[in-house]
């Protein structure tokens, strides 16, 4: 055998060690779960799996492999001849013994190296007759079932099984109903003991390692000089390939023995499960889904390989959207030739399809990483001296195989971070009034074309006040600005490094460093992390996560000529600020720029700034003109140059964590599903980048890495984190001298910035080309009234309404404007708010009430009613002081109704 | 001793060559997306059937003002296996534009003469050897060089 097969023969074995050990670790658990019910199933399902490591690892001369698993197997042979129970104290050396092997298969040539001494003197203890199982606590004592092997009480119905062979009914009954197959082996002496170096001695002690002789031609007192040609009979849970493979014999040597009806009640055909179900003397739980499971047939394959399938899928999606794009474009081309329409529509629906299989490959069921939980929660119970169940729903969803690679690190802290800080012990729990054991549930489901994973647990929930004072004694923030938080920001505090809530360090957590990572790992995987949590009734985590890293939507953004490819995970949302607006919404704290959102504060990144590109002749683009700022001049701009969009400002509002920035860019295209290809390691050190991708015209584009580019523009969020909090704080202060329109008055009176949120305005005029607006929440109502109803006391007007007096305003008594048309029959009454019903201004005419942005214009038109002027709709619209207006017109405002001056 | 096999092509009025078996395929110049940030020896990025290649420009790895590419007609895509001890994994597809393509050029280790000091702008660092020929003389790039110091480069943090 050349060195390189017999190399890949090794590799082969560890991979096959490997899977096979992943297998047994939770076949062990359920076998504990059920004791002192024992099914047969898993037993076997384990034996097999232990003795194919080991009949490899004899074959490649591992002997400290051989040796382990050749004592689990012995102690699992007896486990499933119902003569040791799988307690816990059982499955223990079981399962550090599949650590060991693990160990050993990851470092094959040092794996002769390891002390195994204590697991095996652990595993010899249960392999020894005489300890049928621990006096233990918790060991429940079992009626002794035969073995098949204990001939004195060989059953009195020998059966003729051949010519020579004969074996007790019992036996066969024993073998078939624990689900072991029975073999009968024809051996030629000569040909299979004598040239292969084995005497019959050591052909039967081959067989009794693996199974059990049921009946052999050949006499003892023949055993030295067995005759040319014999027949054994003996039964084993192993399938035929395995049992020609540990006994070194070639198929035609091997028959299966059918083992005749003995019983009514035991047919030999019966599938095992229907076994189980009539067997009365080991109570088997309905085996699980393993009998319906469909088994496809499965190849292993190189990932590479799959790689470079995915990169040429990925190619052929390029190409086929150029080619698309040409046909589209070339309309004779499509129109003329209608087959070739249909070829290009076939080439289309295959590429798709091809993408989707491919894109599959790459797939893998979550529970390769659920896998492990089970075990990990049992450990750490037992350590924590907690009751914790574990439930897993969801095992068959699928993700990206780099996505779960990344995932089980996580997953992990998170699931030791629920048992350890989230589920209480039995006694605090049984005080809180729940149930002694906790239970944690790992559910991952696909919800809005993501994975979503909920990790939950029924503990004690997460005490904001605690991480509150940790973050406070961290010199975090501070008390008031803790205060500030809403629940979940105080959560969020968790993710903060270096906070924790468990009181003491352990060795499994609470050293605070842990969520941040958790929350970076995923962040870098695509995804994002949320917490829940109530206290007292437990917490989840929710982590949402993309299918796939390969291919991933993406905005595209234009820069100068230059495009970019922004995740959308990433993106929040879109905003436009039209030219006009810039200077008004966009304002400077100190070096950095930020947009006023929707009362947050959203610092502003330039990208063709960041990324240092430099575009000579548009020195000229996005700077504001001035003139949009002047009323009157606005008039006479031509449309046309106000809506101009290339002066507008496109803006991406990014999410960072928990944080917010906006990208400025020059153009926002599509959405596109983009295949990601890795940076080379020539660019790798550009952080504003994350990879790069092919767009559909051929033309490569930069993936933009939106955390990167926070770090590369030195975003600091702190900062204007506590701008925000320090002008909320001003806002508090001035509470009594801000105004129903949102203006921002010092103490003076001097109008500070306008606050330009939307705002509900009633327009109204008395004069066609004088527009008045209100804030709508100064209103209290409006009144329709006809002319005639007013009735005057000297200078004075009132009306009658529903049996109250309004005394009647007119603006033009009060402030220098043109007079409503004396003539109008009918009107209005604006009831103000804080003339609590007993005033109304007289309008001639309603035109709207709508929700508006606009700046307030103090310099154009100074009135002692009026804030001032703003463009509303197009038109100069003058802003009523309504507590001015009314403190003129002599009517007493209440305190509470009080105006800025 | 063995003939081997040069490819030879004119970069900046100079005509250079590096061993034909380091060289994957050349193209004619494709248009190429910058890399905003990157360091200056990184010309752009362009899409060779799908996979992406680094150009190298090679006028800033010499730092010679008097050389520059002239026509910038021709990339050479090198073989990454080639240069796997440099450090450039089989991912990292990289390459460097050239004026023109000249010819394969069969020569013995022993044509190889050591570069005279006044040989021409280059610093040393980046010559191999040098070729002569009736034609004219040959430099001999030396690639590895070049590609150690675009890696090493590229090691700072942007």
């Amino acid at each position: 055998m050349s060195e390189h097969q017999d190399d890949s023969l090794l590799q082969d074995f560890l991979s096959e060690s490997a899977e096979h050990l992943e297998s047994i670790e939770p076949d062990l658990l359920a076998l504990e779960k059920q004791a002192p019910q024992v099914s047969q199933e898993i037993v076997n399902r384990i034996f097999r799996a232990i003795h194919s490591i080991k009949g490899a690892s004899g074959f490649f001369g591992f002997e400290r492999l051989k040796q382990v698993s050749h004592l689990m197997e012995s102690v699992l042979m007896r486990v499933r001849d119902g003569v040791l129970i799988p307690h816990p104290h059982v499955v223990e050396p079981l399962l550090m013994g599949v650590d060991l092997l693990n160990v050993m298969v990851e470092d094959i040539y040092r794996s002769e190296g390891l002390d195994t001494a204590v697991l095996e003197q652990a595993l010899t203890h249960y392999t020894k007759a005489d300890t049928p199982y621990q006096a233990g606590s918790n060991a429940v004592t079992l009626p002794k079932i035969d073995s098949s092997t204990d001939e004195s009480r060989a059953n009195r119905n020998p059966v003729k099984v051949d010519n020579l062979l004969c074996v007790e009914t019992d036996c066969l009954e024993k073998a078939k109903r624990i689900g072991q197959f029975v073999y009968v082996a024809t051996l030629d002496t000569n040909l299979h003991l004598f040239n292969m170096h084995r005497s019959y001695n050591d052909f039967i002690a081959n067989i009794e390692s693996v199974g059990t002789l049921l009946a052999s031609t050949v006499s003892e007192f023949e055993s030295d000089a067995p005759p040319p040609t014999f027949n054994v009979l003996f039964s084993t849970v192993l399938e035929k390939d395995l049992v020609l493979h540990a006994l070194d014999l070639e198929g035609e040597q091997l028959g299966d023995y059918e083992v005749p009806i003995i019983d009514e009640a035991l047919p030999a055909t019966q599938t095992d499960a229907q076994f189980y179900n009539e067997t009365p003397e080991i109570k088997v739980e309905a085996p699980s889904t393993s009998t319906t499971e469909v088994i496809y047939d499965t190849l292993r394959v190189r990932v590479d390989l799959l790689n470079t399938l995915m990169d040429f899928a990925g190619e052929l999606v390029l190409a086929r959207n150029q080619l698309m794009r040409a046909v589209q474009s070339d309309k004779q081309l499509s129109t003329k030739n209608e087959s070739f329409a249909q070829v290009l529509d076939s080439i289309n629906t295959v590429t798709n399809q091809l993408q989707d299989h491919i894109m599959q490959t790459r797939m893998q069921p979550i529970e390769n990483v659920f896998r492990r939980f089970p075990r990990i929660v049992r450990d750490l119970s037992k350590q924590l001296n907690k009751k914790i169940q574990l439930q897993m729903i969801g095992q068959d969803v699928e993700l990206d195989k780099s996505i779960l690679e990344g995932l089980s690190d996580p997953l992990t802290h998170m699931i030791r971070n629920a048992c350890d800080h989230g589920i209480e012990s039995p006694e605090k729990r049984k005080e809180a009034g729940k149930s002694p054991s906790g239970t944690i549930t790992l559910h991952a489901f696909h919800e809005a074309g993501q994975i979503h994973l909920r990790i939950e647990d029924d503990g004690k929930g997460i005490d904001t006040n605690a991480l509150g004072r940790k973050a406070i004694a961290n010199g975090v923030m501070s008390q008031a600005e803790f205060d500030d938080l809403s629940h979940q920001e105080k959560l969020n505090l968790i993710f903060h490094a270096g906070l924790s809530t468990a009181e003491a360090v352990t060795d499994l957590s609470g050293r605070g460093v842990g969520m941040d990572v958790v929350r970076s790992n995923i962040e870098t995987l695509g995804g994002h992390v949320y917490l829940e949590s109530t206290l007292g009734k437990g917490s989840a985590v929710v982590l949402q996560l993309p299918l796939t890293l390969a291919i991933i939507p993406c905005l595209v953004v234009g820069v100068g000529e230059e495009r970019f490819a922004v995740p959308r995970v990433n993106l929040l949302e879109l905003v436009r600020v039209k030219a006009n607006e810039v200077h008004q919404r966009i304002e400077r704290i100190g070096e950095a720029s930020v947009l006023r959102l929707r009362g947050n504060w959203l610092p502003l990144v330039k990208l063709e700034d960041v990324l240092n590109l430099k575009k000579p002749n548009e020195a000229r683009r996005n700077i504001e003109d001035t003139r949009f700022n002047d009323p009157v001049a606005i008039e006479q701009i031509p449309e046309i140059r106000r809506q101009a969009p290339e002066s507008d400002y496109t803006l991406l509002v990014l999410s960072v964590g928990i944080n917010q920035y906006g990208l400025i860019v020059d153009e926002a295209y599509d959405i596109e599903d983009i295949v990601v290809k890795p940076l080379s390691t020539l660019i790798k050190n550009v952080r504003a980048f994350s990879g790069t991708t092919i767009m559909g015209d051929g033309s490569v584009a930069m993936i933009c890495d939106v955390v990167g580019i926070a770090t590369q523009s030195e975003l600091d969020f702190s900062g204007v984190q506590t701008e925000q909090s320090r002008r909320q704080e001003l806002i508090k202060e001035r509470q009594g001298t801000t105004n129903g329109y949102g203006f921002e008055f010092d103490a003076a009176g001097n109008l500070l910035s306008p606050l330009l949120e939307k705002q509900s305005v009633l327009l109204f005029q008395n004069h066609p080309q004088e527009p008045f607006a209100v804030p709508l929440a100064e209103v209290l109502r409006l009144e329709y009234i006809k002319a005639k109803n007013i009735e005057s006391v000297g200078t004075r007007e009132f009306v009658r309404v529903h049996n109250e007096t309004i005394s009647i305003i007119r603006l033009e008594q009060y402030l220098n404007v043109r007079t409503s048309n004396l003539d109008d029959e009918n009107g209005y009454l604006v009831l103000p708010l804080a003339g609590k019903g007993k005033v109304g201004i007289w309008v001639a005419d309603i035109i709207d009430s709508l929700e508006v942005d606009y700046r307030l214009d103090t310099d154009l038109i100074e009135e002692p009613c009026l804030y001032g002027s703003a463009l509303i709709q197009e038109r100069v619209t003058l802003l009523l002081h309504m507590n001015a207006l009314l403190k003129r017109a002599g009517v007493e405002v209440s305190p509470s109704f009080a105006g800025a001056f | 001793m063995l003939e081997q096999k040069l490819i030879t092509f004119k970069f900046g009025g100079i005509t250079c060559g590096i061993p034909l078996l380091d060289v994957r395929e050349i193209i004619p110049q494709m248009e190429y997306t910058s890399v905003p940030l990157a360091m200056p020896y990184v010309q752009g990025l362009i899409n060779l059937r799908g996979q992406i290649v680094t150009l190298v420009d090679l006028t800033k790895i010499f730092k010679q003002s008097s050389l520059k590419l002239q026509y910038g007609k021709y990339n050479i895509i090198l073989r990454n296996e080639a240069y796997a001890q440099e450090g450039l994994s089989p991912t990292d597809r990289t390459g460097f534009s050239v004026d023109a393509i000249g010819e394969v050029l069969p020569y013995f280790e022993s044509e190889l003469d050591a570069p005279p000091a006044n040989l021409n702008e280059l610093d040393a660092r980046w010559i191999e050897a040098v070729l002569k020929r009736p034609e004219g003389i040959v430099t001999v790039l030396n690639m590895s060089n070049i590609i150690k110091e675009a890696l090493h480069a590229s090691l700072t943090i942007v």
